[in-house]
């Protein structure tokens, strides 16, 4: 969503007890827009930036909260590329008494996050930014120290580029924490199977001692780079965690039996997304399939009700989900299956579906137009590079006048195309208000 | 048509052809999963595929190109592989981050920037960053 400067001006001028402002995947503004929150909101209590794209316009927003402002409960500007004035940040930290949640960019460096910590001891949820240094027993013992302070830490949230020199650093909060987050820096290829093995060493460890750990999620840093996790990671995680319920991961590979052990230590699962990073990637032992691996995760998992598939996939995955996933809410799917009979297992099953998302699979028309009244029961749907035509959404959109049913082509206006034209992008959603009245020029209702 | 033997790693043939058919032709897809080569495979858009002896792996990075949107990781998550440009509307304080790595045509760029910058007839003046 695009925001403006002028947009967050006017709120700050605008509203006297404006709370909580919370921007995600945004852009169009700058810290002139932020030094204007700061000025304005007197009591503002959160202001939570996430992954939007800010612009530095070098003002030091931060210091324009006043030294009488103590509300904020929630910071979190780890999106911000610049430089943040770290003595301000302290200062503000220091008087802020409620401020539970922190989350950091990657200017802050080790050692002043060291010294934050010691500063807001009674934080719930901290994000660490970069947590990449040299290794330096000095910075090593602060940081421990520090950490050591936090009793209230449940949430943790980073990047993790030193975490093996610096993991035993916050061993000490591990096991109070309930939710883990953080981006992993891939290797180089020549490292091989020695970084993979560390990374998933490291990883291990950690979950072993988090085991009050609910949340997991695990990212790469460099989704391009070669270096990745493994399922040896996942599987230690699971077997480790008996209170993990959400999952999301990462990797460079998976097997069935990997999947299966992991479905069978964790029935728990309310939300499990994989994502293996190569698309169509098989079983890399068996060189099949993933289908038996994540059947196993839907029979297994009796509550799951967010699920993302990966790998290399068949019709028959999804012939799984769609009789055993009853609980199942949102599915998100990419490079899988074979045909048309993939889609029409989910949209005939999936008995709570409400979300689904596709790209890139294979599926056609007909499936789409005789589960047309499924997608009445769902909140919506998303389809992107499969094989739709434009004649099949006509029809849809002519057989359920409560759905809406957008398109989104590079070439339009689409009166004018034929019915074999491709559909690029399809969203359908139910509605009662009838077509909406502001769509960008790059989506078109049919 | 000659005979060509080798060993190739893990995914070697998979992570080659299957970058083309999701980013070039879409509706190929198909012809991609269930294990069948595509048109370009076949008839000649495959690098050259010496045994992997000779293969160190440096040709790896040039070989994958980027699917949009692939792996679903937020744009502020990607640490490599952007190639961020700043564009400025003239008149506009604030430009826009434009990721040309997501884009594999002028035409598509156009698109974007059409956009994000919606319009009559303003100068859109690009500043590599």
């Amino acid at each position: 969503m695009v925001v403006t400067d002028e947009c967050l001006e006017m709120i700050a001028a605008s509203f006297r007890n404006f709370q909580v402002l919370r921007l995600v995947s945004c852009d169009g503004f700058s810290t002139a827009g932020l030094a204007a929150i700061a000025a304005g909101c007197r009591h503002l209590r959160e202001l939570d930036l996430q992954e939007n794209e800010i612009e530095d316009c070098s003002i030091h927003w931060l210091s324009l909260f006043p030294e009488s402002f103590t509300s904020l409960v929630t910071l979190n500007f780890s999106c911000l590329e610049g430089d943040v004035n770290i003595a301000v940040l302290e200062r503000l930290v220091t008087r802020c008494r409620n401020l539970k949640t922190l989350k950091l960019n990657n200017a802050i460096p080790l050692d002043k996050l060291a010294s934050l910590l010691r500063k807001a001891p009674q934080l719930v949820e901290l994000g660490t930014g970069k947590f990449s240094a040299d290794y330096h027993p000095d910075l090593f013992a602060k940081l421990a120290a520090a950490f050591g302070g936090c009793k209230s830490l449940r949430r943790l949230s980073g990047a993790w580029d030193a975490v093996p020199d610096y993991l035993p650093a916050f061993f000490c909060v591990c096991e109070g924490l309930t939710s883990l987050n953080l981006s992993y820096a891939t290797g180089a290829l020549f490292h091989g199977m020695v970084m993979d093995l560390i990374e998933d060493h490291g990883l291990a460890v950690v979950a072993s001692s988090c085991n009050k750990l609910q949340e997991l999620r695990v990212f790469p840093s460099d989704p391009f780079g070669a270096g990745f996790l493994t399922e040896r990671g996942l599987v230690d995680v699971s077997a480790s965690c008996p209170m993990l319920e959400s999952v999301l991961y990462f990797c460079g590979r998976m097997t069935n039996e990997a999947l299966i052990t992991i479905a069978k230590n964790r029935p728990n699962f309310t939300c499990f997304r994989l994502c293996i990073l190569e698309p169509h990637t098989p079983d890399y032992i068996t060189r099949e399939p993933l289908d038996a691996g994540f059947s196993a995760i839907v029979e297994s998992c009796r509550g799951l009700r967010r699920l993302s598939i990966s790998g290399l996939l068949t019709d028959l995955v999804f012939k799984s989900i769609g009789a055993h996933a009853d609980r199942l809410e949102m599915l998100s799917i990419a490079f899988a299956g074979n045909s048309d009979l993939g889609l029409h297992y989910i949209l005939s099953g999936c008995k709570s579906l409400k979300k689904l998302e596709i790209r890139d699979c294979p599926f056609g028309d007909k499936p789409l137009l005789a589960n047309a009244a499924k997608l009445e029961t769902m909140r919506s749907l998303w389809m992107s590079s499969c094989l739709l035509t434009l004649g099949a959404c006509r029809q849809l959109a002519r057989k359920m006048p409560r759905l809406s049913v957008e398109i989104m082509n590079e070439s339009y206006p689409l009166d004018s195309l034929p019915d074999e034209t491709p559909v690029e992008k399809l969203y359908v959603y139910r509605t009662i208000a009838g077509p909406r009245s502001d769509t960008p020029a790059c989506v078109q209702i049919v | 048509m000659e005979l060509e033997l080798g060993l190739a790693p893990p995914n070697y043939s998979h992570g080659h052809h299957q970058h083309n058919l999701a980013v070039d032709d879409e509706l190929s897809s198909s012809s991609s999963s269930s294990g069948k080569r595509g048109f370009r495979e076949a008839f000649g858009d495959t690098t050259a595929t010496t045994l992997p002896l000779f293969d160190d792996g440096s040709n790896d990075n040039k070989r994958k190109k980027p699917v949009v949107g692939w792996p679903p990781v937020s744009s502020a998550r990607r640490a490599c592989g952007a190639n961020y440009v700043k564009v400025k509307k003239e008149g506009d304080a604030i430009g826009r981050k434009v990721d040309l790595a997501l884009h594999s045509s002028y035409d598509e760029l156009v698109a974007t920037l059409a956009r994000m910058f919606p319009t009559n007839d303003h100068q859109v003046i690009l500043h590599g960053l």
